[in-house]
Parts: structure tokens; C-alpha cells; sequence
């Protein structure tokens, strides 16, 4: 009963993340702008990432990830539990398209071989 | 682009727990702490816990915090209206701005740090109730959460504290101020009470060569009283300062390798010193305890740099497991587990809180049982019966090197 219940709670995180995300890209963030939203009415922070590698999804080389929040024209928002990124940093994100037609991350990894390898690993699993 | 993460990390640098800043470094904090008044978009029945959540911070008698009685609203997210509303609505623009969180705080502030709207918007795809019903948050809990963000705090490196990064289903731990978030509230909002009441313990985290800890989790713990308070080194100097109630305090630094991480915090990762060694203050050995009042305290520390290769990954009581605080219920004997890599029957752990004892001889490895292919010790645990909740850290120690789990258990008070 024991072995059941440590297995399965312990290890849904990662194949939760996985299953959830549209689109799964190694990349490095090389430049970041903040603008309002179409009704002009919230800052979001877009960053342009290059991919380095694109374990789920065909996104092509670039891919614009946005985070709601930022400082344009005296105006500062902050909304909590948001990511940051830094330009030059490099992940791992697991990316999903908001209503708004945003990507977002879901979560952003470490771009290690070896977590690389078990999501590899996770993602084969699941097209057989 | 959102310069964000400088911001923070001047925020960061003399303060206990984590605060929210401007980009140029300005703590957030609220003019109209005296009466907040927050408004409810959303079903009525929601109410008594919102108000509860409130209620919690307006209670602390070492803080000047108070929020006004709580009305319904037809108004919702316009973070310009200088409303704060608590918002239960589901449009795709709230779906987009929560995005996968369980629900998100937005704040506007001026260059002053001065927070002049703040909305509360809950995961319209997110089961809330407030009977810990299967499957559900804890309403409270994640408002006494969102509140402190309101406040200006960020996330805590306590798994106990009320901002600690993540809730769990079913869990109402949140919907308690901490030690931590309390040290928080004092800092920022200080009442007549607070000095007598709180000291300042400080010091400079660093490695062996003399080079300053980045980002380091620096906990000052008093295990009897069950009181913990972290904070973060700077990442320039490596000092620390931490506001804490008077008493007898020992101090570790620990590195934000899991389950907090620098992102967790906000701190960028390449910033951060890793690897070094969880540290305390005179040694793993003989920690000394450090006397905190009227004078500021100093407790300087130099951590090895090499790492155990053993960690605590996940932990398990009551047959939940998981990477936060689990609550263990005083005057009870409870079992609880630990799983992370290279664990083994050589470990011994210690917990760091009032009224904890592991059971002699109850302490193995359990060779049935792994955890993503990592191995389980397990162990029985008396607790003490109590009146009142409490703290308490897990140490795991080998061969002279230690991992704590700063704040991993709960200890709520036993049925009268």
C-alpha cells in the first residue's frame, strides 16, 4: 500500500509538467520588453528565447515568452508567482499558449543532459 | 524590458523573509496599512474565510496591520481603479494573467514602493473550499498567502511559513502567520510593541577563501520555542540581517538547492553561490547558541564549499508525501519518512523542535520502499502534546555534513 502511494505521488510532478505542456524548448533568453495588453490595461514582459534544442512542439528558432507584469510609462505592476528570466539565462521551459494567445511556462528547468534525457524518456513513453 | 530581477536583489539584501521591490531596489509596502479595505467579486460563501484570512494579519499586536470589513463588488481586475478586490470571476483574461498558479496577487506601485491597487485573482480552473475537501485549497490558506503579497512580501525559505512558495491540496498550514511571516510584518509595519519585542541578529556568510555567500538561506531557529526566521544573503557581500524575537537563536546557512530554488525567490540562479555546505554557527558538532535583544547580534559564518551528495527530497507522514511542510498533529506518535538520493541506514537525523522525539531504534532503511528509485528512511515520532502551534526542522547528518529541511513540520496543537 505504502510502495502504491510513495510511487505515485512522488513522481506525478515531472510527467504532470510534461503532459500539461504544449511545447517543451531548451533556450536562451536574448532580449526582454515590457507593453500593454491589447485594452492597454496590463504591462506584460515578452522575451524573445532561442531555441536550442525543441524536445515537444514545432516552434520554429524563436519563441516570444511572456510574463504579466513590468514597469512602461511610470507604471509598475507586479503579479505574484510569475517567473523571471534574465537575458543570457538558459532553461528549460515547458510552455503552454494562455487564451490571450501568450506563451507562458508552466515551469522553468535546469537545462541538464540528464533532465533533458528523462524527458525524452517520459515524452517516448507516452506516443507508444 | 522588466528589470525585475535587480530590483530584488537589493530588496533582499538586509531583510529577513523576502520582500517585493521597485526596479531600483525600493521595498514595497502598503500607506494604508492602518485600514485596507479589500473588496469580494465572488460568491458570498467565500466571504468568512476571506474575512478569516484578514482577520489573521489584523490579530498580530506587533504590527500595524489592519484591513477594514470586507463588502461585495461588482468591480474586478482593473489594476488601475485603486480598488483591491478579491476576484472569483473567469474570463480569458484572468485565465491568462493566473496562469497556471493557484491564484496571483497584482500589485501597482509607485517609485516609492508605495503599493497603490492591489487585486486578488483566483484560478478560475482551481477547486477552492474551506472543509479541506478532497481535491480542493484551502480557501483561507491561499488568501493568507496572497494577503501577504499584498503586503509587499515575497516567498519564504520556510516550508511552515504562510509564504512559502507553493500550497498543497487539503493543506491548511498556510493559513497560519509564521515566525517568519511575522518577523515580516514587525519589519514593515512596526507597532509600539515591536521593539521591545524583536532584536536584529546579522552577520557575513562565506566560503573558506573568502569569498562571500550569493543568495544564501541563512535560518536563525529556537527549537524549544519552536521559532524559526530566514532570510537571504546579498548577492554582492554576502551579509545577511534578520529580524527575530528575542531569545536564544542557533544559526545555519543552507543552500537554495531544493525544494526552494533562487528562482523561487526571485534571485537569478547564475547569481547564486552552489554548491557549499549547510553550515551552523559553531559547527555541526557544538552549534553555538546566539543571544538576541537589545543589542544587535552577530553570528559570522564560513561554509564549506564541497556538498553531501545525500539530500531529502521528499517527505511523507500520514501517508501523504510530498516537497513541503507536513502537519503533524502533537500528542500523537506519528511515522514519517524521508526519500532523496544517497540516504542510507548510516544517517542520523534530528529534529530541530519542541517536544519532537524519534523512538529509539525506529530509525531504518526501509528496503521495500523507494521513491522514483530513491531510497525511504523511516522513523517513528513522539510528539508532545501542546497548546499551541509550532516548528520544527528536520536535520539529516553524515560524516560531519548536514542537510536541513528548514521548517518541514507543523505542529498543531492537541485537541483540548
Amino acid at each position: 500500500m505504502w510502495l502504491i502511494i510513495l510511487i505515485v505521488l512522488a513522481a506525478a510532478p515531472d510527467q504532470e509538467l510534461v503532459n500539461r505542456a504544449e511545447s517543451i524548448v531548451h533556450g536562451r533568453v536574448s532580449r526582454s520588453w515590457p507593453a500593454w495588453d491589447a485594452q492597454h490595461k496590463y504591462i506584460w514582459t515578452h522575451y524573445e528565447v532561442q531555441a536550442l534544442d525543441i524536445l515537444r512542439g514545432n516552434r520554429g528558432l524563436v519563441v516570444i515568452v511572456s510574463e504579466p507584469g513590468g514597469s512602461l510609462d511610470g507604471i509598475s505592476m507586479r503579479v505574484s508567482e510569475t517567473l523571471d528570466y534574465a537575458v543570457g539565462e538558459e532553461a528549460l521551459l515547458f510552455l503552454y499558449r494562455t487564451p490571450a494567445g501568450h506563451w507562458r511556462a508552466l515551469s522553468k528547468q535546469r537545462a541538464t543532459p540528464e533532465m533533458k534525457s528523462r524527458i525524452r524518456r517520459m515524452l517516448a513513453g507516452r506516443s507508444q | 524590458m522588466r528589470p525585475l530581477i535587480p530590483a530584488c536583489l537589493c530588496a533582499i539584501s538586509l531583510c529577513a523573509y523576502t520582500r517585493q521591490a521597485t526596479k531600483d531596489g525600493v521595498p514595497l509596502r502598503r500607506a494604508d496599512a492602518a485600514s485596507i479595505q479589500f473588496l469580494v467579486n465572488g460568491p458570498e460563501e467565500f466571504t468568512p474565510a476571506l474575512a478569516a484570512a484578514a482577520k489573521t494579519y489584523g490579530s498580530v499586536a506587533t504590527a500595524q496591520v489592519r484591513f477594514a470589513t470586507l463588502e461585495a463588488t461588482g468591480a474586478a481586475n482593473d489594476p488601475m481603479d485603486r480598488r483591491n478586490v478579491f476576484v472569483f470571476l473567469d474570463t480569458p483574461e484572468i485565465r491568462s494573467v493566473v496562469g497556471a498558479s493557484v491564484a496571483v496577487t497584482l500589485s501597482v506601485f509607485d517609485d516609492q514602493g508605495r503599493i497603490l491597487d492591489t487585486d486578488i485573482l483566483f484560478n478560475p480552473a482551481v477547486k477552492f473550499s474551506t472543509t479541506l475537501e478532497a481535491g480542493t485549497y484551502d480557501l483561507q490558506s491561499v488568501a493568507t498567502h496572497e494577503l501577504g503579497h499584498a503586503l509587499g512580501a515575497g516567498h519564504s525559505g520556510i516550508l511552515a511559513a504562510a509564504m512559502y512558495q507553493s500550497a498543497a491540496r487539503e493543506s491548511a498550514i498556510e493559513s497560519r502567520l509564521s515566525a517568519d511571516d511575522l518577523a515580516f510584518l514587525a519589519e514593515v509595519y512596526p507597532a509600539e510593541s515591536t521593539a521591545e519585542a524583536y532584536g536584529v541578529l546579522r552577520g557575513t556568510i562565506s566560503l573558506p577563501g573568502g569569498e562571500p555567500v550569493r543568495g544564501g538561506h541563512v535560518v536563525a531557529i529556537d527549537a524549544a520555542a519552536g521559532i524559526l526566521v530566514g532570510g537571504l544573503t546579498d548577492l554582492t557581500t554576502g551579509r545577511y540581517a534578520l529580524r527575530v524575537p528575542r531569545g536564544a537563536y542557533q544559526v545555519y546557512v543552507q543552500p537554495l538547492d531544493g525544494p526552494v530554488l533562487p528562482r523561487n525567490v526571485q534571485l537569478p540562479e547564475s547569481q547564486v553561490t552552489a554548491p557549499f555546505q549547510t553550515t551552523f554557527f559553531g559547527g555541526l558538532a557544538a552549534p553555538q547558541t546566539v543571544e538576541v535583544s537589545t543589542e544587535p547580534a552577530v553570528a559570522d559564518l564560513v561554509a564549506a564549499s564541497e556538498r553531501p551528495g545525500f539530500r531529502i527530497q521528499f517527505l511523507g507522514a500520514y501517508g501523504v508525501f510530498g516537497t513541503g511542510a507536513r502537519e503533524i498533529k502533537s500528542g500523537q506518535t506519528v511515522e514519517l519518512f524521508l526519500s532523496g538520493p544517497e540516504l542510507d541506514g548510516g544517517h542520523a537525523v534530528t529534529l530541530l523542535g519542541p517536544g519532537l522525539s524519534i523512538q529509539p531504534d525506529s530509525l531504518r532503511l526501509d528496503p521495500d520502499l523507494a521513491v522514483n528509485g530513491m531510497p525511504v528512511l523511516r522513523m517513528k515520532v513522539d510528539a508532545a502534546a501542546r497548546t499551541s502551534g509550532a516548528m520544527a526542522s528536520i536535520l539529516v547528518a553524515k560524516d560531519g555534513m548536514a542537510v536541513v529541511q528548514s521548517g518541514a513540520l507543523w505542529m498543531e496543537p492537541s485537541s483540548p
